[in-house]
């Protein structure tokens, strides 16, 4: 498989509390992918639905609408349905993990164990880019 | 033949009466010559002494075979004195032996003949008065022990005239009056007791002699007694006046009314109680209950007393666990049991037994007591609690990633060079927040484990891969401290099912304590090898150890033994709680050896087939 360079790839992150937002969008940033940034659900499924991105990076406790609502909108999409999901949370609850498998998630990360570094590595390795 | 005169003399008399009388009287008769030679004596001697008259005839008075000296000395000193004197002659005793042995006392009294003013001879009469002696002296005996029976008795025993006055007192009365007895006989209440005390006494007296009897406890001067007091009837029908025993219960009363406020005390106390309570009897058996159990059960008295075990309260699922407590109560393990019961309505409820003993007799436990308390409400508040340590430490979260992640990108340069003190210090905050994370996580599994909601999900898994992954975490501190690790893992070792979270949490606590509480060029050892069923893990170190006081306590939430508090001030003291925790709810073990100062070692035993699944909404956090 021909890996592909981050340039051509688009990542949506939907994130409810601020800094950790700008975090995640300047990192991935830096690393070549063009980012795109909600903070809600109701705003990241509007985005993901008109900007189909390759890759969700999604929170679950968001205002408006939350991540697992927002990811079975996504879900019912024609487009939505096959678009890698990770969710990047701070719950780390079985619940909410089956619940996010069945919605085809792809990673399920609990933020604080996570290093920036280390979650890039991730991405890069779903979206088969370098 | 002067003797024959006399005889003839002293015998003669109305149709030979005197002679019959000498014949058949019981008592010894004997005439004697002015000398005191015996002229004739009748044959009740012989009876009394064996020595018939014949023997004794002729001889004089003062030698008699049967007398003793003694008294043979005062028959000579009698006739010497009173027979010259001529006066009528008292009685007087003699002993002697009779010729078979037998002890003779006798009484002897003489009467003088006279002639013409001259004494001329005697008549002597001697009776046998051995059984009144015996009679007289078993009555003296009978008064003597009377007498000290009655001083002995520390009660007050007392006899009164119809006047009231005493006749006899005993000693006890010495004691609490303060008076001599000699000086209590022949005087009323009235002349050494208070007036008031007198009075009471004078009037439950009176009470007797007018009834014959009274049997009462009686409250004189401040003291308790039990008065006994019986008129006393003599021949005839004749009033003599009052007996009496009476007894100072006033310490008795004390401690019964004591017994009796505390006995109060205990049954309100255990009525008015929240708490269930129950007496059982050596099988388990409902003795008594009280009305909280009732109430907190919802049986009635009926269907508990008498019952069980298994106690209708106890629900079936649960059997297993409550006869264990049971029979640990039975065997003498008197401590708290944290169990579950069930109400009629088939509820159920948690719930603190605590078991003691009530009754023992010869070493043996014949009845039991047990406290029930509900500890529903605490249990609702204790969840609580755990919820609002998880929701905390979710929220806790969100900040923590942010200082892990600005740290990070600061760090690796995102916003321009740094210089070098610049990095020094954002490790130390990238640091100091990695210890806050792994510190919110065990916060986390701590809530998980105790609301329950901690999920088990076995897996195949390589445990030597995991035990490597924690041990390389651990590098920079092994180093650091110049450790020597040794691993020592069986080749064969099976792929197992378990879940990987638990299994790391416990390499990573175990592992770590060794680690932390070893000093400097210290050794630790991990071995893995196979065992039957299970797979061992053993961590051993050359560390601090465990106080051998403290080793109990060890696996105790925010426990933290004294040694290691000093040299390691950091620490949760959560990490073998969380251990313990998982692996027994997980089917696996944990135990421990440990000697301070020469070092720990911690084994760990996980199923090879498979750990028990448990449904959970929450995994470890690690």
């Amino acid at each position: 498989m021909t890996e592909q360079s981050t340039k051509n790839k688009t990542i949506l992150v939907i994130e409810d509390d601020a800094p950790t937002l700008q975090a995640l969008v300047d990192t991935f940033t830096s690393e070549g992918f063009h980012v795109l940034k909600a903070k809600d659900g109701k705003k990241g499924l509007e985005l993901a639905l008109k900007e189909h991105p390759d890759l969700v990076l999604l929170d679950i406790i968001m205002p408006k609408m939350d991540g697992m609502t927002m990811l079975k909108k996504l879900r019912e999409d024609e487009w939505g349905k096959d678009v890698q999901v990770v969710i990047l949370t701070n719950l780390s609850s079985v619940e909410k993990t089956a619940e996010a498998l069945k919605g085809r998630v792809y990673d399920y990360f609990v933020k604080t164990n996570w290093k920036l570094e280390d979650l890039v590595k991730r991405v890069k390795e779903r979206l088969g880019v370098r | 033949m002067l003797g024959k005169k006399m005889r003839k003399n002293i015998m003669g008399g109305p149709k030979g009466t005197c002679k019959m009388l000498f014949k058949g009287i019981k008592d010894i008769i004997v005439i004697l010559d002015k000398e005191g030679r015996i002229i004739d004596i009748n044959s009740a001697v012989k009876k009394l002494t064996g020595f018939s008259p014949k023997e004794i005839k002729g001889h004089h008075f003062k030698e008699l075979k049967f007398v003793n000296p003694e008294s043979k000395g005062r028959i000579a000193r009698y006739f010497k004195k009173r027979l010259k004197g001529l006066k009528t002659l008292p009685y007087y005793e003699i002993e002697g032996v009779a010729k078979n042995g037998r002890r003779i006392i006798a009484e002897v009294s003489a009467t003088p003949f006279l002639r013409k003013g001259k004494i001329i001879g005697s008549l002597a009469i001697i009776r046998d008065v051995a059984k009144h002696k015996r009679v007289e002296e078993e009555i003296k005996n009978y008064q003597r022990r009377t007498e000290s029976l009655i001083n002995s008795s520390s009660d007050l025993i007392f006899l009164k005239d119809k006047n009231f006055r005493y006749l006899i007192a005993n000693k006890a009365h010495e004691k609490l009056f303060n008076i001599k007895v000699e000086d209590i006989i022949g005087k009323t209440d009235f002349d050494f007791m208070p007036k008031e005390a007198a009075e009471g006494c004078r009037k439950s007296d009176a009470e007797a002699l007018k009834s014959g009897f009274i049997s009462r406890e009686e409250w004189v001067g401040g003291k308790c007694f039990h008065a006994i007091k019986q008129k006393v009837v003599g021949a005839k029908g004749k009033i003599i006046g009052i007996t009496a025993v009476i007894r100072d219960i006033t310490e008795r009363k004390q401690i019964e009314e004591r017994l009796k406020k505390s006995k109060e005390f205990a049954e309100s106390l255990i009525a008015s109680t929240k708490d269930g309570f129950s007496i059982l009897d050596s099988r388990g058996v409902h003795i008594n209950i009280n009305e909280a159990l009732c109430k907190m059960t919802g049986f009635s008295r009926e269907e508990l007393i008498g019952v069980g075990p298994p106690h209708p309260y106890w629900p079936p699922e649960e059997y297993e666990n409550i006869q264990k407590a049971f029979k640990k109560t039975l065997r003498g393990e008197f401590k708290d049991f944290e169990l579950i019961f069930m109400r009629k309505n088939g509820e159920r409820f948690p719930v603190i037994v605590s078991p003691s003993w009530l009754r023992k007799e010869k070493g043996e436990v014949i009845s039991y007591f047990a406290t029930v308390k509900d500890i529903t409400e605490r249990k609702r508040i204790d969840r609580a609690k755990t919820e609002f340590v998880s929701l905390a430490s979710h929220q806790l979260r969100t900040p923590l990633t942010n200082i892990n992640w600005y740290s990070e990108m600061l760090l690796l340069g995102k916003a321009g060079e740094l210089s070098n003190q610049q990095i020094k210090y954002l490790k130390e905050i990238y640091t100091a927040n990695q210890q806050l994370i792994k510190l919110v996580n065990l916060l986390l599994n701590v809530s998980r484990i105790e609301l329950g909601t901690l999920g088990i999900k076995p897996e195949p898994i390589d445990i030597i891969e995991i035990a490597n992954i924690v041990l390389k975490e651990l590098l920079p501190q092994i180093k650091n401290k110049k450790l020597k690790v040794e691993k020592n893992y069986s080749k064969k070792l099976p792929i197992i099912n378990a879940d990987p979270n638990i299994v790391h949490i416990v390499f990573e606590n175990l592992l770590s304590n060794a680690v932390k509480y070893t000093p400097k060029r210290g050794r630790v050892k991990l071995l893995i090898k196979k065992q039957k069923s299970d797979v061992l893990i053993r961590v051993s170190d050359t560390g601090y150890g465990i106080p051998k006081d403290q080793q109990s306590r060890i696996f105790t939430k925010f426990f933290r033994a004294d040694n290691i508090v000093e040299k390691e001030p950091n620490g949760t003291g959560l990490g073998l709680y969380i251990a313990k925790s998982v692996l027994e709810q997980s089917g696996g073990k944990i135990w421990f050896e440990s000697e301070e100062n020469k070092g720990t070692t911690f084994y760990v035993a996980i199923p090879i087939e498979e750990m028990k699944k448990k449904k959970g909404t929450k995994k470890l956090s690690i």
